[in-house]
């Protein structure tokens, strides 16, 4: 339960108030009561006092009547409850008594000769010895008893203690709600404004400000605090909010200019892709047309025709052939930027094999020992274009290799971190490094290489390098003259991650785990 | 007598703008002993004439097949399916497309539009002769 500053504060303060009053009172009464018993035993006294002085000589002369007489004169006192002059042994010898009854006038008091006090709750009793002159000695000849009534002095006290009871209790019942408001004023409505303040301040209302008059307290210090506080806060937030309105302003500024250009670049793009395969389609046509006439004058006028001419129509026949696969190639280069297709899971292992097999004539041909590292893995791409890639390394590896002793061409796949890793190396004639970047570019063949032996298109490695591009992928080439090439092609894990291959992959994992457990 | 003659009198009706390449698919016929009558048109328009006997074509055969390119100026190849298609009395003269348009889409648009077949204009003579003779040769027997 909580228990707020005003319940804390009246708790406080009755506490206080009442301790004060309560310790007032409690020694303003002890104070008066003891004076007024003082006032009661001093008066009695000298009754006592002046009874002894009168009784010791008629004790003396053994004056009974006139000691009876005495004993009366005082009990007629009304504060005196009873009197008694008793002998040496004690014997009652006069005594008046108006509240006890008449048994106690025989009464014998044990010993006369003790000064006594005796405090009772509504009277005072004191006795007193009587000491007579006999010859040289002082001898207790008797004793006086007398009780005093008190009761007006208790009845006194009682009014006191009721009285000082009624005055704390008004006391506190008005001051406890002055103090209350004193501290409601004070303290709590301050306190409030300023816990207010803090709750709007911490919902993001930075223009909060105390209400709180100055004050030259603690009080005060803390609400110019927090105005300081929320001061500096409104400056900041406000720095922060244009800081951040011209930040917004400049993402969205910044972003429409990217939009315009991506947009710009992606109808240019198109653009060019549909130039390139109109330029594609319309070179292809009329060379067509001239490989078939060149054949068809070949075929028709045989018989006319002398050799040389036939051979050079040939010519014609076989270098357009070469052209318009080149225009094709351009075209599938033109479609593996524009158009993916769509992806299966692909053995590697099974993909090098079918290379393997479809190149069988020229390995035999040249001699060529093809080496395909077990361990291939299996991963989610477009099969058709996966098999462009190697097919293009393998044709160039076994272009370049030539005629020569020791031909050989390794397969190999590593994986490195997120990167499938495949090699495609040959002990070729290599590639200076000059050339090793610009052979991925379109007919950019290296002109070192590009002997009259080599029949290359100029596009099988830019093929490779767009393909790869559309796995985050990358290759490259190590080589140097002499020594052979290497071509190596990565591929992202992420973007060759198929949906089902992950559950594949994890089971038989599991199980291997708990093998290796057991 | 040619075994692979086809029913003699049916003629063959070959729509291409290019001259270069009726010629050359003429010449393949011819070289592979498919000589029934052979009709040439340049334009889409013009084969429709002929089609509907029409002009300077009131005199036309009716052909037994058609061969049509695509990319042609004016009505396309395309266009002049349709419109044959589409003409009660010509819709069953069968229809090969023979274009240099290598793309899944005509290809798609003409076989459900009615062409009987879509042949690539291939690279070599060798090819072009052997497709659009047994094309020929399996439409008109």
């Amino acid at each position: 339960m909580r228990i707020g500053l005003q319940v804390k504060s009246i708790l406080v303060l009755a506490v206080v108030v009442l301790a004060t009053t309560a310790s007032g009172g409690w020694l303003y009464y002890a104070v008066t009561s003891n004076v007024l018993r003082q006032n009661d035993r001093a008066q009695v006294e000298k009754l006592i006092g002046g009874l002894a002085i009168a009784a010791e000589p008629c004790i003396a002369q053994q004056d009974l009547q006139a000691i009876q007489k005495l004993v009366k004169d005082l009990a007629s006192l009304p504060s005196i409850r009873y009197v008694a002059v008793v002998d040496a042994g004690g014997k009652t010898l006069a005594s008046d008594q108006r509240f006890f009854h008449s048994g106690s006038a025989g009464h014998t008091y044990p010993q006369p000769s003790l000064s006594y006090e005796l405090q009772r709750p509504n009277s005072l009793e004191l006795g007193r010895p009587l000491v007579v002159k006999r010859g040289n000695e002082h001898v207790v000849a008797g004793g006086v008893r007398l009780i005093a009534d008190t009761t007006d002095t208790n009845a006194v006290l009682m009014r006191l203690h009721r009285e000082m009871t009624v005055c704390a209790a008004t006391v506190l019942i008005t001051l406890i709600p002055l103090g209350y408001l004193l501290v409601w004023r004070v303290m709590v409505v301050p306190v409030r404004n300023l816990l207010l303040a803090t709750r709007r301040l911490s919902d993001g209302d930075f223009s909060v400000r105390t209400t709180t008059t100055q004050r030259n307290d603690e009080i005060g210090e803390l609400a110019g605090s927090f105005d300081e506080m929320a001061e500096h806060l409104y400056e900041s937030q406000s720095q922060l909010r244009s800081a951040k309105d011209s930040l917004e302003r400049k993402v969205i500024e910044r972003t429409g200019e990217l939009e315009t250009a991506n947009r710009r670049l992606r109808e240019e793009m198109a653009e060019k892709e549909d130039f390139l395969r109109a330029v594609s389609h319309d070179l292809g046509a009329p060379l067509r047309n001239i490989a078939g006439m060149a054949s068809m004058i070949a075929i028709k006028w045989q018989a006319q025709l002398p050799e040389e001419a036939i051979a050079k129509l040939k010519r014609i026949q076989a270098n357009v052939e070469v052209e318009t696969g080149m225009i094709r190639e351009l075209l599938e280069l033109s479609r593996i930027k524009t158009q993916p297709e769509s992806r299966t899971f692909l053995d590697f292992g099974t993909l090098m094999q079918e290379l393997a097999d479809s190149f069988e004539y020229e390995l035999k041909a040249q001699n060529i020992h093809l080496e395909v590292a077990p361990g291939m893995p299996r991963l989610y791409v477009e099969k058709n274009r996966m098999r462009q890639v190697f097919q293009n390394l393998l044709d160039n590896a076994i272009k370049y290799i030539g005629h020569r002793p020791n031909a050989r061409i390794q397969i190999q796949y590593e994986r490195r971190d997120e990167m499938h890793v495949f090699s495609v190396a040959d002990n070729g004639p290599g590639i200076p490094a000059e050339d090793h970047e610009r052979i991925f570019h379109v007919f950019r063949r290296s002109p070192s290489t590009a002997t009259a032996a080599v029949t290359g298109k100029g596009v099988g490695l830019a093929v490779v390098k767009t393909v790869v591009a559309n796995y985050e992928g990358r290759v490259w080439v190590q080589s140097a003259p002499g020594n052979g090439s290497t071509f190596y092609v990565a591929l992202s894990v992420f973007s060759t991650e198929g949906p089902q291959e992950r559950l594949d992959e994890s089971a038989p994992r599991q199980e291997f785990a708990s093998h290796t457990a057991g | 007598m040619n075994p692979h003659r086809a029913k003699n009198s049916l003629a063959i009706l070959l729509v291409d703008d290019d001259a270069d390449s009726r010629w050359l698919v003429r010449e393949s016929l011819l070289q592979r002993q498919v000589d029934n009558p052979l009709f040439e048109s340049e334009s889409g328009d013009e084969a429709l004439a002929f089609l509907l006997q029409r002009g300077r074509h009131a005199e036309a055969p009716r052909p037994g097949v058609v061969f049509l390119d695509i990319e042609m100026p004016g009505m396309d190849g395309q266009e002049v399916l349709l419109r044959i298609k589409k003409t009660p009395e010509l819709n069953d003269i069968p229809v090969v497309m023979l274009t240099a348009l290598n793309d899944d889409n005509h290809r798609q648009r003409a076989i459900s539009n009615g062409a009987l077949g879509y042949i690539v204009k291939p690279d070599t003579l060798e090819q072009l002769g052997e497709q659009v003779a047994s094309a020929a040769r399996g439409v008109l027997s």
